[in-house]
């Protein structure tokens, strides 16, 4: 039966253009320029990264910075069991992990790469590795390497 | 019955038609920072927190959830309203239900849009039916049009009546420091002279794209009194929906069953006979000159046909019986999830005598409308007492 149904294609293509604002702007340009920052409230231990330009749990503003050794540990992690073409990889899976930043109390997104995910657990250290060539984005990151 | 509760505070941004300097996050913060100054609290003071926002025009979608930081969402109770042109009042009276009901004391509403981000077009073109809607009349201009040159034909009113009103508007936000368009030499002959976008509508007969965001805190009664001299009491509600295809309702503009059934309904409960005599201010949702047109009829301060007269007498200005939009309006600011709320914002900012050079003098008794989604309308009558 089902030949018997329709179905009307239709593609709708929204544009998009990304405000960053000082904070990420500093974020983005320390990408370029081979460095990671975070920010927090004056007097307060507690850093986002990527950095906020104003804490929502202080209602203060966010301008005390830091900058990061860009390490940190994997806190959780998906193994895809199959390569994406846009993505770099090593080994022929791909591993998502949200790392720990030192220095820092959130998670950064990015690629852990590693041969062996299967022996990779929470708690493994892993150290960021940069770009030869960089732009001011997230993917100025290759990922990070287990250390 | 419902708890009485007033407008304390407002806080709006600087509008304009991008807001390159800061992201989405930090606009809402602005809003939010300047409502909670004027009103002496900090948020740990407010219970719970509604939204106002039309995704997906900043071209993506639940901008609320990694702005949360920016509106003091973390930790509190919030909603999220999404109901298109009315989503300010609708978030709005969403605040009034939640303190008028007694179970928060103090709320802040807050409605943003940051359009310069994505492509208000493009989203508006998925509103329309998708087979047989959609490619005929996408958007909201043609779409506009359509409605209104049944209306220009019904009631009589002239290009010159339409310039009027866009004269009028973009003067108007002359003295309102947030407003997107001032335009304090606009004439009649420059807004003629301006290109048709769709006939009957010309470039400057219709309102900007704006990036914005307006801010406001609802108290209690007794809170209401010892955060602000004089608050904006909240005398009455309503919100009037319709639903149908553009081709069930070419006169649309010409009879806004929705706008007649809402204001109705805000006059009865506050026992407005007359709304010319006994409104002092009016801030309505006019996305276009020949909508403010019609909504005067819509609304009552004129009979049927009379729209035009009423603006070449000058009723509706500065100096008349009853100001239309003081702020300039939607003519003059369109941030789309904060516009509506503006409209509430600006008729509290005119009746806590706060409205500086756009002040109405000992108003009384205000009228703010929220117009839009599906020709819904949402009606609000503010007052000193």
């Amino acid at each position: 039966m089902s030949e018997s149904h329709w179905i009307v294609k239709q593609k709708i293509e929204i544009p998009f253009h990304y405000t960053p604002g000082p904070a990420l702007l500093r974020f983005l340009e320390g990408l370029r320029d081979g460095k990671l920052f975070a920010s927090g409230v004056r007097g307060e231990s507690r850093k986002t990264v990527p950095p906020l330009s104003f804490c929502g749990r202080s209602w203060k503003p966010a301008d005390d910075w830091a900058e990061l050794p860009g390490t940190g540990t994997l806190e959780s992690f998906a193994v895809v069991p199959h390569g994406m073409a846009e993505l770099p990889q090593e080994g022929e899976r791909i591993v998502f992990g949200l790392v720990k930043l030192d220095g820092a109390d959130t998670c950064l997104a990015h690629l852990i790469h590693t041969k062996e995910p299967g022996k990779l657990k929470v708690g493994t250290k892993v150290r960021l590795r940069w770009r030869a060539e960089r732009s001011p984005g997230i993917q100025a990151i290759a990922g990070f390497d287990l250390l | 019955m419902p708890h009485k509760v007033g407008i304390v505070a407002t806080g709006q941004t600087k509008h304009t038609a991008k807001r390159t300097d800061i992201n989405l996050r930090e606009l809402i913060t602005e809003a939010v920072t300047r409502a909670l100054d004027d009103a002496g609290l900090r948020m740990s003071d407010i219970d719970a927190v509604m939204l106002g926002n039309m995704e997906p025009f900043e071209g993506f979608m639940l901008p609320e959830l990694w702005s949360v930081e920016g509106w003091g969402g973390l930790g509190k109770p919030a909603m999220k309203f999404n109901t298109g042109g009315t989503v300010g009042t609708s978030t709005a009276i969403a605040a009034y239900y939640f303190v008028a009901s007694g179970i928060y004391d103090t709320i802040l509403a807050v409605g943003f849009e940051k359009q310069s981000e994505g492509h208000t077009q493009t989203a508006i073109t998925t509103v329309g039916d998708p087979l047989w809607e959609r490619t005929m009349m996408a958007g909201a201009i043609g779409n506009f049009a359509v409605m209104a040159s049944t209306y220009v034909h019904e009631s009589g009113v002239t290009e010159e009546h339409a310039a009027k009103i866009a004269v009028k508007s973009r003067r108007n936000a002359c003295n309102n420091e947030y407003a997107h368009l001032q335009m304090p030499n606009l004439t009649v002959e420059e807004v003629l002279a301006s290109p048709y976008l769709a006939y009957p509508v010309r470039r400057l007969d219709f309102c900007p794209q704006s990036d914005g965001a307006c801010a406001m805190v609802l108290a209690t009664e007794s809170k209401a009194k010892k955060l602000a001299p004089q608050p904006a009491w909240i005398k009455a509600v309503a919100t009037a929906h319709e639903q149908q295809y553009m081709g069930d309702s070419p006169r649309r503009l010409a009879d806004m069953r929705s706008q007649r059934a809402a204001s109705q309904r805000v006059y009865k409960a506050c026992g407005i006979s007359d709304p010319v005599r006994d409104l002092d201010v009016a801030e309505i949702y006019e996305v276009a000159t020949y909508a403010e047109l019609a909504m005067y009829e819509n609304l009552g301060f004129c009979a049927p046909g009379q729209s035009g007269k009423l603006i070449d007498q000058g009723v509706t200005t500065m100096s008349g019986q009853l100001p239309v939009n003081p702020s300039g309006g939607v003519l003059a600011t369109n941030c789309i999830g904060a516009t509506a709320m503006i409209r509430v914002a600006e008729a509290a900012l005119q009746i806590m005598g706060k409205a500086g050079k756009r002040q109405v003098p000992g108003a009384n008794l205000a009228l703010a409308t929220g117009y839009g989604g599906n020709a819904w309308t949402d009606a609000l009558i503010l007052g000193r007492e």
